[in-house]
């Protein structure tokens, strides 16, 4: 393994995954690095967030194959999804525990030793300021505290790779800001981070490289500047992702919504 | 480096489960006495009730002669517990398809590395508790009833939680054995898969209660001895050896006559049995439960053809309604009828009952006893009442609870929100008016009764479809759970049991006033007939079950419109 491979943490060869006629993602290649924060975008439909799910064990690809620090998700899914943590858009917590209890069990999930465990929960707990509310039940969290206490218990274990799906959805500014302080953090330590948002902002603000998928293909994958070269525009992120999906669905018209 | 393998053992999920367990407890403490000390009585008005039943037919058995610890009396517990373990594997296996692939919770836990079998075994142990509840509420007076009547001594109490713990667990795994199998091959096709299976237990239970009434048909049997001896006969298959059920019924039989050694064998072959059906569901769940939650996701977006149904034409019978409240109705049946979770157990019932109410006049000649035709109409009566009573708790209670889930749309209607619950009563009194009574006038044309019996019977089935519609609906207003998205979990939680014991208890009232003096009249006459002035007594109380109906409409519909008037989303 040369060290450009030992490197790389998360690998998608050819993945493709299909709903009956239907293709939602098409072969469908990706490498991401150690410490690389990777935005995926694309209009709604475009098959993000089948990606994210095939990405986290929850959906099989039809083709192809997705390995997550080495570990193939098909053969070897356990030991991939130990490496792996997943803030879904709509964060589930359990009504009727605590976020400290929330914690406590996700840390469990997680195989981490007691002594771990008490240790990673108090970081996680200063670090996303929930001392004044763990104790409560989660259900009566509002949607800023439920979504600080979901990011917590998804760094409890220390992932090497994260998967935010629209992170920044009912945050209010104070809070977006904190989450792409933490985003970029993260990326510094080497997490890898494979984000999908419609924030257009906050991608461009954050992204080493974007991919832009539209009706299930990767149209576009670079820095920002080489998408500009390849729209042939120099404007704004939201201008150039406008062009690319356009010129992607007059592609793929006529292909199946 | 990568992160180590974790190991997630059984104990992570247990205590997820107390500590769950703890905090509702709390959160209930919470919300005040009244609302503890009304499950406590709720619960207990209905074992109570159950015990006494029982405790007066195991008394009646024992005045016939009837040895309680003989083979006869094994042989009913046989088929009883039979009966259980049927509703047990398919009440089971729907219970689990919403945890295991409709569930964040579940997803939240497949994205964790756990494996799949221990997300299975955690989700099964969550539906066993659900769909097994109602059984320990039922089983347990009757099985204490039989202890007494047959002066059992403390290994039967004893014992007897054991066999309650370990029963569900065989018919339970074979559910969730069924639910997996059917994601995992026929993920397109489980709405189909389930109408078969609904439809092959109907045509399987129509065969063998059509070969149990050819063995009674008239002269089939020279003696009473020889018609019991078949009917018998008919049910022996429940006590095939192989059956948990007939573990089940033996253990407690040899229980309650304190005979130790072969109640703790049938025990340990219980347990046996019930953890090698789990520890295999669970290996079924390793290899099919994520595969079939994939296969269930791939399915293709076939085009919904909208096809004519007589149904979708009822709410156009509706008086005095508005167009945005048909509208409302409409959608009511539409969702009702594409859900067949929702109605396949009751359509079992009602098929069965039905081909049971068409055999009457087959099974007895003309010259059936009037004592026991006036016993049977009332008994048919009650069946189709306790039929209308748990299809109201299963159906209709839930349906406000649902609409919390879309009160964003019908909020911002100009619809009041009174109109919801309206909606939801004209739905059910429909549907159980449409059920309810062609049934009983089926029942009592088959027996022959008089026609002011009929007539009494049509206006006990109407109070009942109106007053159990309105006690659903109105109370599943009172108590309504947003939070909950699975209608059968709202059924059986808090506001659904009360719900339920006080349609029971309304069934009981109302039939007490309506129907019971009639046949307690014409029992005593003999022959049907009584005296004119019997009809002082039978007027006055069928208008005070009038004025019972006019209460039950009312009050938990005034109550539900409160509550929903200030209800907060």
């Amino acid at each position: 393994m040369t060290a450009i491979e030992a490197d790389i943490q998360v690998q998608l060869e050819g993945v493709s995954r299909r709903y009956g006629e239907h293709w939602a993602v098409r072969d469908l290649s990706l490498n991401l690095k150690r410490g690389e924060l990777f935005a995926f975008l694309g209009p709604n439909g475009a098959g993000k967030t089948t990606t994210i799910k095939m990405l986290c064990g929850l959906l099989r690809p039809t083709a192809g194959t997705i390995k997550v620090c080495g570990h193939d998700l098909a053969t070897d899914g356990l030991a991939a999804r130990a490496n792996l943590s997943y803030v879904p858009d709509l964060p589930f917590l359990y009504e009727h525990l605590t976020g400290l209890e929330f914690l406590e069990l996700v840390a469990q999930l997680h195989g981490l030793n007691p002594e771990r465990a008490r240790d990673r929960i108090a970081t996680v707990t200063r670090q996303f300021e929930l001392e004044k509310f763990r104790d409560q039940i989660t259900m009566r969290y509002s949607h800023g505290m439920r979504q600080r206490t979901v990011f917590a218990a998804a760094l409890l274990h220390e992932p090497k790779v994260l998967v935010v799906d629209e992170p920044t959805v009912g945050l209010d500014p104070r809070s977006v800001r904190q989450l792409k302080d933490l985003l970029r953090e993260l990326v510094a330590t080497g997490t890898t981070i494979f984000l999908s948002s419609h924030s257009l902002d906050v991608v461009q603000e954050l992204a080493d490289r974007i991919g832009i998928i539209t009706g299930g293909k990767l149209i576009g994958c670079g820095t920002i500047e080489e998408l500009r070269s390849q729209a042939s525009h120099a404007g704004h992120l939201e201008d150039v992702f406008l062009r690319l999906t356009e010129d992607g669905e007059g592609d793929h018209s006529g292909e199946g919504a | 480096m990568t992160n180590p393998l974790p190991d997630a053992g059984l104990g992570v999920f247990l205590l997820l489960r107390l500590r769950q367990a703890r905090h509702q407890a709390t959160a209930l403490r919470g919300e005040g006495m009244v609302k503890v000390a009304s499950i406590v009585v709720s619960c207990g008005c209905v074992a109570v009730f159950a015990f006494v039943v029982a405790l007066i037919g195991f008394h009646f058995l024992q005045k016939q002669k009837l040895p309680l610890g003989g083979d006869i009396i094994g042989l009913l517990l046989d088929m009883f517990f039979f009966t259980l373990s049927g509703l047990l594997v398919f009440s089971g296996g729907l219970i689990l398809y919403g945890s295991l692939y409709d569930s964040q919770e579940a997803a939240f836990l497949l994205s964790k590395p756990v494996p799949d079998d221990r997300v299975y075994a955690h989700q099964f142990v969550g539906s066993l508790a659900v769909s097994s509840a109602a059984f320990v509420l039922l089983a347990l007076p009757l099985l204490l009833a039989y202890g007494i009547s047959l002066g059992a001594g403390w290994l039967d109490y004893l014992l007897m939680p054991l066999f309650f713990l370990l029963f569900p667990l065989a018919p339970a795994s074979l559910g969730g054995i069924v639910c997996l199998g059917l994601v995992r091959w026929m993920p397109n096709r489980r709405k189909e898969a389930l109408i078969a299976i609904i439809v092959i237990v109907i045509f399987a239970g129509l065969v063998w209660l059509g070969a149990g009434l050819w063995r009674l048909r008239p002269g089939a049997n020279s003696s009473d001895d020889e018609a019991l001896n078949e009917v018998l006969g008919h049910v022996r298959f429940a006590s095939a050896k192989i059956l948990p059920s007939h573990w089940t019924g033996r253990g407690l039989r040899h229980a309650a006559r304190g005979e130790f050694e072969p109640a703790f064998r049938y025990l340990a072959m219980l347990f046996s049995a019930g953890t090698a059906m789990f520890c295999l569901s669970a290996w079924v769940a390793s290899l099919w439960y994520r595969i079939g939650l994939d296969r269930l996701s791939q399915r293709g977006r076939k085009a919904f053809k909208q096809r004519f149904v007589w149904m979708d034409r009822l709410p156009g019978l509706v008086p005095g309604i508005g167009p945005a409240e048909r509208a409302l109705l409409l959608k009511d049946f539409r969702t009702f009828r594409r859900d067949p979770r929702q109605w396949g157990q009751m359509l079992v019932f009602l098929v069965l009952l039905g081909f049971y109410f068409s055999s009457l006049r087959r099974m007895f000649p003309g010259d059936i006893g009037w004592v026991f035709r006036n016993g049977l109409s009332l008994m048919n009566l009650m069946v189709v009442g306790m039929l209308l009573c748990a299809s109201c708790g299963r159906f209709i209670f839930p349906l406000i609870s649902l609409e919390g889930k879309r009160v964003w749309l019908l909020g911002l209607t100009p619809l009041p929100r009174w109109a919801w619950l309206r909606g939801k009563m004209a739905f059910s009194v429909i549907l159980c008016m449409l059920f309810a009574l062609p049934l009983l006038l089926y029942s009592d044309i088959s027996l022959g009764m008089p026609v002011t019996l009929v007539l009494l019977h049509q206006f006990a089935g109407l109070c009942l479809s109106v007053g159990l519609s309105a006690l659903s609906a109105g109370l599943g207003a009172v108590w309504p759970n947003f939070r909950e998205k699975d209608p059968s979990k709202i059924a059986v939680g808090y506001g659904g049991t009360l719900s339920l014991i006080l349609g029971l208890a309304y069934l009981l009232g109302l039939v007490g006033l309506v129907a019971a003096p009639w046949h307690i009249l014409a029992g005593l006459g003999g022959n049907g007939q009584f005296p004119w002035w019997g009809w002082l007594i039978i007027s006055p109380s069928a208008l005070l079950g009038a004025g019972l109906a006019f209460l039950a409409i009312t009050v938990p519909m005034q109550l539900g419109r409160l509550n929903l008037q200030e209800q907060e989303f």
